[in-house]
Parts: structure tokens; sequence; C-alpha cells
């Protein structure tokens, strides 16, 4: 886990989170949903998303279902589909939110909305020139992650599988050396699915995982946040705890010494 | 300063159109007259973002785009 912290809370540009469980407000059919699922999953981050107002319907404000007080936005750049359209979308979603931390999103391909890494960079490098707090949603890859920690991203934040998925950590052996090498903090965004695999993720050594499409498309999203927060809790106190190590053979629980004659 | 128009606005790719006295005078009235709160969104005109503190001052011509976005759920 190289240099990771191992205890306290994680921070991101000075700011310090007790949860490592971020949560994304897409996909969930109301806003009541959404509101319970946030409240049960203890998370002190959530993305959003900026869209066009649909004029001829227009709906409730997202923003006053979120208590700003406890959790921090985290805008982002979804629907860009190069470095061009990303900077739009973060300049306005900086005025809309009020923040100017930037989940930065590239995803040309509308398949499997897999990130475009090199408009990641390129936005990402002018987007920390402008004061923004930078979260790059990337492939696992762990050149592009270090690259992007040295453009002085906050973090970086590889992704599982490809989003909405529910597949879980298909990228495991790039995900692992992300999180030997940066030094910056890891955040498993997409494609986990169920709380074990979030768990798996910080057993590995992420410092936090983002979970949206498995709680908003659960039949029940409060309780499936519930089971994440739980998962993700648990997780991180066996990391605190020192957990022993992996072995081939077999070494007995029970002495043995003192065997009846 | 605001001009009057009859004339036509672009908004969110919709196309209004205005006979005189019936245009919004500036960035203010135009998100109310939507049915939106101009503190919960934010407007683009002719491509360039508009400080909410500005919208009163900022008055509209004929054929002015308007983009008028806001945050919603997203992952």
């Amino acid at each position: 886990m190289g240099t990771r912290v191992k205890t306290g809370d994680l921070v991101i540009a000075g700011k310090s989170f007790s949860s490592r469980l971020f949560v994304g407000t897409g996909k969930f059919s109301s806003l009541a949903d959404m509101k319970a699922a946030i409240e049960n999953s203890g998370t002190e981050m959530v993305t959003v998303a900026l869209r066009r107002v649909d004029i001829a319907n227009p709906r409730d404000d997202l923003l006053a279902a979120i208590d700003r007080k406890k959790i921090q936005l985290l805008p982002n750049t979804s629907g860009a589909r190069d470095a061009g359209e990303a900077l739009r979308i973060a300049g306005l979603a900086r005025e809309a939110s009020g923040v100017d931390w930037l989940k930065l999103e590239i995803t040309p391909d509308p398949y499997y909305l897999l990130p475009d890494p090199l408009e990641t960079f390129k936005a990402a490098k002018q987007l920390v020139k402008e004061g923004f707090v930078v979260l790059p949603y990337v492939n696992a890859d762990p050149i592009l992650c270090r690259r992007l920690e040295e453009a002085g991203c906050a973090a970086v934040m590889p992704l599982g599988s490809p989003i909405g998925t529910n597949q879980g950590l298909r990228t495991r052996s790039g995900l692992e050396i992300i999180i030997e090498q940066c030094r910056c903090p890891v955040v498993v965004d997409a494609g986990i699915g169920l709380p074990s695999q979030a768990a798996d993720a910080i057993e590995m050594g992420a410092d936090a995982v983002l979970v949206n499409t498995a709680l908003a498309v659960a039949e029940n999203p409060a309780a499936m946040a519930e089971a994440f927060k739980l998962a993700v809790r648990a997780a991180r106190l066996a990391v605190e705890a020192g957990p022993g190590e992996t072995r081939r053979m077999a070494e007995a629980s029970s002495p043995l010494t003192g065997f009846l004659g | 300063m605001s001009r009057p128009i009859p004339g036509r606005l672009l908004i969110n790719g919709e196309c209004r159109e205005y006979g005189p006295g019936e245009a919004p005078t500036d960035l203010n009235d135009l998100v109310r007259s939507v049915g939106l709160e101009p503190a919960t969104v934010v407007v683009e005109l002719n491509g360039t973002i508009i400080k909410r503190g500005d919208y009163a001052a900022c008055g509209l011509s004929d054929g002015d785009r308007v983009e008028i976005v806001r945050m919603v759920g997203g992952g």
C-alpha cells in the first residue's frame, strides 16, 4: 500500500472526510429516495451533474435537497466529449454550485462511457491552473494517474468497471498498482455493484469509493446505502487493524504441542 | 442596459417570439418568465457565463442565445 496513510480521516485538498463512501445522485427514482440514500450512507461527498433546464417541464431544485453544511458537492463534467466541453461545463458548474471542486469526466464513447485519457489530461492541467480542485475520472492506468497527480490533481478516480455496470473491480491489477504508486488519494469510481466490492476496494488500500447506480437502482436505495456504509466502514477498520499476510501453506491455529498421548 | 425588443430569443434551443411590450427586460425577468428562480440556475448569454449578481443589469437583444442550466442528479 506504499505510503498510503493507514489511520485517521481521508483528506482531499485540505478537507477532512470521516466517511470513505462518496455517493452519486443520478438515476434515483425520486428526490426522496436520493435523500434517504444520502442520509443512510453517512456520506460527506456527493456528485452532481449540470444540465440544461427543460423549460417545458422544470423539476424541483436538486441542491435544495442536499444539506450543504454536512456534504461537499462534487459537480461532474458528464456529457463532455472533449477538453473544451469539459472546461465550459466546469465554469458553469462552478457558478451553479458555488464550489470549485470538480469530478473531471470526459467520455466520448457512448457505449462504454470510458474516459478519454488525452483529453482528460489536457483539461486537468488547465483546470488546475484555473484554481479548480480536480478529481479526474480515469481508466485504471497507473502511469496516467501519476501524470495527473504531478499535474496537480487533488485525487484520482480510476474505474472498477464501466459506469453503471455493477461488474465490480474488473480492473484489479491496475488499481493495485495505482494504490501502490500514487501519493494522492485514490477513489475507486464506477462499476461497484455490491457492498462486498466496495469493501474489497478499501481493503486493497483505496482511500474511498464512489457509488451511484448500485444505490439508485436497488429496490430499496436507503437500505442499500446503509449496507454500503457498513461495508466501507468494516473494510477501513480492517485496514487500520493491520491484516495478517496471505500464506500458501497451512499454519495451525491450535497449539501444536500438548497433544493427548 | 436593457434594450427593448420585440424580436426573438433562443432559450435552451427553443425559439421564442415576443411582440412589443412582451419581452423580458433583463435576465432575472427572463428566468422568472419561464418559471424558475434566478438563485437556482446559471445563465449563459451568447456563450458567456453571467454572474448571478449581474442578471438584473443584463439586458436582452433580438437574436440573443440564452442557456439556462442547473445542477441535477449525476454520478
